[in-house]
């Protein structure tokens, strides 16, 4: 890895007016001077790498935003970073952070071209302290990482998107979800005690303390960060809090005659005193896609949920006892060891049902666990309307909220199937709010839904980004505008009516599944998820052999 | 319209989710997203599912040299398939791409074109002659048939000789009678398809096949994982295999630990650290308790090391997948990266089973020792062994 020697200048002042592509040889030239040659390209090819990411575009959104970079640099260090910003402001040049790519809705891509900074080369573990219980990472580093870093120091580190293979610490923190662990340990915003932040007028700012938390008198502005993708600065380092870890995560597993079902068992769940590691679950529809992917299925399962257990092994036991009585209330049938180990294992493979599709959408939308039966039913109903071969599968992200992660199987060769992915998405974002829920993410393709979220509060957060970013280089387009290539903000109105508008015509299209499909029973089969086991690693093989010349 | 790609159909499945793209050792080190897997599988999926849309927007996507150049930033160590959450057998998509590459008229890389060269003429990757293929055995002449048939290998046969020699002295002292092909041992033809150059590959597994059948032998036995993948799978794959059965070196040791014909006395110096290799393991048959069985019967169980990382998820030593000629710079790295934390574990020997990690390791030690001394960081304190070189010691 380069060594850094460039010295920020910190002091450098912000300069006026609106943003403005302007390409050219000297800033690749600068940049180059500053990052290293090897670390910033205007190749063609790596420019249109930069402009996917998970799930395929409607081929129409390149005539309508320009989500190719110019130029991609690939800082290796803050410095680089600062340096960086500074150049894009002198030159007018928009900025769009990059971890791995897998927000979705275009929350790293860029709307207006410019440059896209790819942190995931600022991949440094600083330090990891089993004392203060932290550890302090570069942005770049994935959460699979961090967590095995922990585990080598004997700690846990608490939540993780469930994508922690490839996720950044700087991509949570700008998407703020939850994940695996959320229930017991909170979203990302409570993984982080400090951050290290490049501002869009290049200042370096520490947000948050490394060494105790920062609920005290001044805004929140850690949180500042957490869930702004990307549109108030770049996130360089953080220290993440670490816990301490008592043993392996403990999985069980239950099987109910359908979602729910399983939803008033959840909601049981939630309000006993206990607090599990994870909860998750799988619709009947995902078991019947994974069954038809030729996975082995736990017979009669209509929906699955899958409850961790994690901390001391009374803490175990008691949890233990209290989710079989809660879920069993509810009608939910207890299943094997075996078939709750490999739930636990495929928690980071929800998505291999693309197979079917082969494309794949995912939405993401939290809605209140007291509504969860009946988010259902609007769920399926959706599901349905639109004639769509579609599942749901979803977690706990606190005793008040459920992550609805529903999922609709496209074959996106098929460009006019590809319409009804907005339109569903649209459904989702409808059903989530009449229920006082809220979509989790915006990124580009929704950032028509700011104020419907937030209502004024969404005028607020423009305000501070105006405050913050008044050139609007950093990732323009996203959470609080929409952004078009030609400057031309879209009025919300039209581009949900639009939106509307794509679903009636998906509706005039022949289903892509047959009717009844939607809530069949199905069964279970799990891809093992080995790198992301908690089953103790480095340890020998416990039977010595048997795995030779078998092949695999 | 499209271009017909291989495994476009599998292209299809990706999801972008870049699983595979942070266990990738040559991705870690270049860093750009061509040189991914992710980036790879990616463009391919483009160029074989142009869309009206693309010439509506003026694009073609097609092969570029520098797609095509990072197209072999790969060592072949399939993490990626391990990791890919829909399960795409990736590493035969980089196989069968490559070839499809080569095909087109874009290949080979300037740096396999020697090796080809070489392996037509002396059917061996290094430029060694082929006549001087025996040469390790020194005075030894193996018997005319035997217990057991050994494919040497190239690697063991002209550059990782302390490792044959090795394994000749053990099989002596277990009271094996054993043979090889001699100069007639022809290179079994891994590196032509790794590099995707397959034009002559049945030609070379017909020659092999019918020389081993010719001395009658039933059980073939290998050093190198590369050579018993191809002799085993590959020619199979082509519906070339022959009739006999092909195992790795390991598993005829553990055999003979099992029934007591090696008997370890004496316990090597130094702490041991053991590395699987890709195409022992994954990549291949997935050999993780042969080897282990040795290093238990070596020096006790539990007094050796693995890496946080291992058997399936272990990660590559940088040499294979005809990497090291394309960038010999990266592929040391990462096996210094390894190095460096087997040090961090406490490991003073790296122990592996196949030459061309013996090699890389090899060559990262070095690299590292001299890099220690230049800084004045002290000394790196490591070496990089065969498995039959640290049994030998224990006999
Ligand atoms: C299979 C799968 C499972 C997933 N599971 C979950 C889950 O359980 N929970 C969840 O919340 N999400 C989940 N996601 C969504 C996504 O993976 C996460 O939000 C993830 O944390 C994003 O990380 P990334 O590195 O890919 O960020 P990117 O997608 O690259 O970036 C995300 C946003 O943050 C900004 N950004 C990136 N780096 C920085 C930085 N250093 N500073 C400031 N801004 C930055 C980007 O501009 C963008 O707006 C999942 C996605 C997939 C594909
Ligand atoms: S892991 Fe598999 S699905 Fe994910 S990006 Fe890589 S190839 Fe695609
Ligand atoms: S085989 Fe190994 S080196 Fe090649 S792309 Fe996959 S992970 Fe990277």
């Amino acid at each position: 890895m380069a060594q850094c020697t460039y010295t920020a200048d910190l002091n450098h002042q912000a300069g006026g007016a609106t943003a403005r592509n302007v390409k050219g040889p000297d800033i690749v030239t600068k940049l180059a001077a500053l990052v290293g040659e090897d670390r910033v390209t205007t190749d063609d090819l790596e420019r249109e790498l930069y402009a996917a990411e998970i799930a395929n575009l409607p081929p129409e959104v390149v005539y309508v935003f320009q989500v190719k970079p110019d130029i991609v640099v690939r800082p290796s260090c803050t410095e680089d970073v600062v340096g960086t910003v500074n150049i894009a402001r002198d030159n007018r040049v928009p900025i769009t952070p990059r971890g791995a790519g897998t927000l979705g809705l275009g929350g790293s891509l860029p709307s207006k071209g410019g440059i896209v900074m790819d942190l995931s080369s600022m991949n440094r573990i600083m330090e990891v302290d089993p004392d203060g219980m932290t550890a302090t990472v570069e942005a770049g580093v994935t959460w699979e990482e961090v967590r095995r870093a922990a585990r080598s120091k004997g700690l846990r580190l608490g939540a993780y998107p469930s994508s922690a293979l490839s996720a950044t610490v700087g991509g949570w923190i700008g998407g703020g979800g939850v994940g695996i662990g959320s229930y017991k340990y909170g979203p990302a915003a409570d993984q982080v005690r400090w951050l290290e932040v490049v501002l869009p007028n290049g200042h370096l700012i520490e947000a948050g303390f490394r060494g105790v938390k920062d609920n005290a008198s001044g805004y929140a502005l850690k949180n500042l960060f957490v869930g702004a993708e990307g549109t108030l600065g770049i996130v360089t380092r953080a220290t993440i809090r670490l816990h301490p870890r008592a043993g392996d995560v403990v999985p069980t597993a239950y099987a109910f005659k359908d979602l729910k079902k399983a939803a008033y068992g959840i909601q049981t769940l939630t309000r006993s005193p206990v607090t599990p590691y994870n909860i998750g679950f799988v619709d009947g529809n995902h078991l019947r896609h994974l069954e038809e992917m030729g996975s082995p299925v736990p017979s009669a399962a209509g929906t699955v949920v899958t409850v961790a257990l994690e901390g001391h092994s009374e803490e175990v036991a008691l949890c233990n006892r209290e989710t079989e009585t809660a879920l069993g209330s509810a009608g939910g049938r207890r299943l094997s060891e075996e078939e709750a180990d490999e739930a636990w294992l495929s928690r980071s493979y929800e998505f291999r049902v693309k197979r079917l599709g082969p494309g794949l959408v995912p939405g993401s939308v939290f809605v209140p666990t007291d509504r969860f039966p009946e988010a259902v039913d609007r769920v399926y109903e959706a599901i349905s309307d639109l004639g769509m071969k579609a599942g749901i599968t979803g977690l706990v992200a606190d005793r008040n909220t459920v992550d609805l992660l529903p999922y609709y199987i496209v074959d996106d060769r098929k460009m006019l199937k590809g319409l009804a992915v907005m339109s569903f998405m649209k459904r989702l974002t409808d059903i989530s709010l009449s229920l006082g829920g809220r979509p989790v993410g915006v990124g580009m393709w929704f950032a028509q839904n700011l104020g419907r979220v937030h209502g004024e509060g969404a005028d607020v957060m423009r305000a501070i980004k105006r405050s913050l970013d008044p050139d609007n280089l950093m990732n323009p387009g996203k959470l609080v505008e929409v952004g078009t290539r030609y400057d031309l903000a879209v009025p919300h109105t039209v581009m949900n009516a639009g939106l509307g508008l794509m679903g009636v015509l998906k509706r005039t299209l022949p289903p892509d599944t047959e009717p009844g499909e939607t809530a069949g029973p199905g069964g279970m089969g799990w891809r093992e998820l080995r790198a992301e086991g908690d089953e103790p690693e480095g340890g020998k093989d416990p039977d010595g052999e048997g795995e030779e010349g078998e092949g695999g | 319209m499209g271009v017909d790609v291989p495994f476009a159909e599998e292209l299809d499945v990706c999801l972008r989710c870049g699983y595979c793209r942070s266990v990738c050792p040559t991705w870690r080190e270049v860093g750009w997203e061509s040189a991914s897997p992710r980036g790879r599988a990616y463009w391919l999926r483009r160029i074989a599912r142009q869309t009206p849309l693309d010439r509506a927007m003026g694009l073609r996507p097609e092969v570029t040299q520098r797609f095509f150049e990072h197209f072999y930033y790969c060592t072949m160590c399939g993490r990626c398939a391990e990791v890919c959450h829909t399960a795409i057998p990736l590493h035969h998509v980089w196989e069968s791409c490559r070839e499809w590459l080569i095909r087109t008229g874009w290949g080979p890389l300037e740096p396999h074109v020697a090796m080809l060269k070489s392996l037509a003429t002396e059917n061996n990757p290094w430029g060694h002659p082929a006549n001087r293929r025996t040469e390790w055995m020194g005075d030894r002449k193996p018997a005319a048939t035997g217990d057991v048939l050994w494919f040497v290998g190239c690697s063991e046969s002209y550059t990782q000789v302390q490792a044959s020699a090795a394994g000749a002295k053990l099989l002596d002292a277990a009271g094996i009678s054993w043979t090889t092909l001699g100069n007639e041992e022809w290179c079994c033809g891994n590196a032509e398809s790794k590099i995707g150059a397959t034009e002559h590959l049945d030609e070379r597994a017909r020659h092999n096949v019918d020389a081993i059948e010719a001395t009658g032998a039933t059980r073939v036995v290998s050093g190198c994982p590369g050579c018993t993948l191809t002799l085993d799978g590959i020619y199979r794959d082509r519906g070339m295999g022959g009739d006999f059965e092909v195992i790795h070196m390991t598993q005829l040791l553990a055999e003979l630990l099992d029934e007591g014909k090696l008997v370890p006395v004496k316990k090597p110096r130094g702490k041991v650290i053991w590395h699987d290799p890709c195409e022992l393991g994954r990549v291949g048959d997935r050999i993780y308790g042969a080897p282990r069985r040795i290093l238990d019967a070596v020096l006790g169980e539990d007094n050796w090391l693995e890496f946080a990382l291992n058997r399936d998820d272990g990660t590559c030593c940088g040499g294979g997948g005809a990497f090291k000629g394309v960038d010999d710079q990266i592929a040391v790295r990462i096996a210094a990266n390894k190095l460096e934390e087997a040090e961090g574990l406490g490991a003073s020997v790296c122990v592996t089973a196949c030459p061309t990690c013996r090699f890389n390791l090899n060559h990262g030690v070095q690299t590292l020792k001299r890099e220690r001394k230049e800084a004045e960081e002290g000394a790196f304190k490591m070496r990089a062994m065969d498995i039959k070189e640290l049994l030998l010691r224990s006999l």
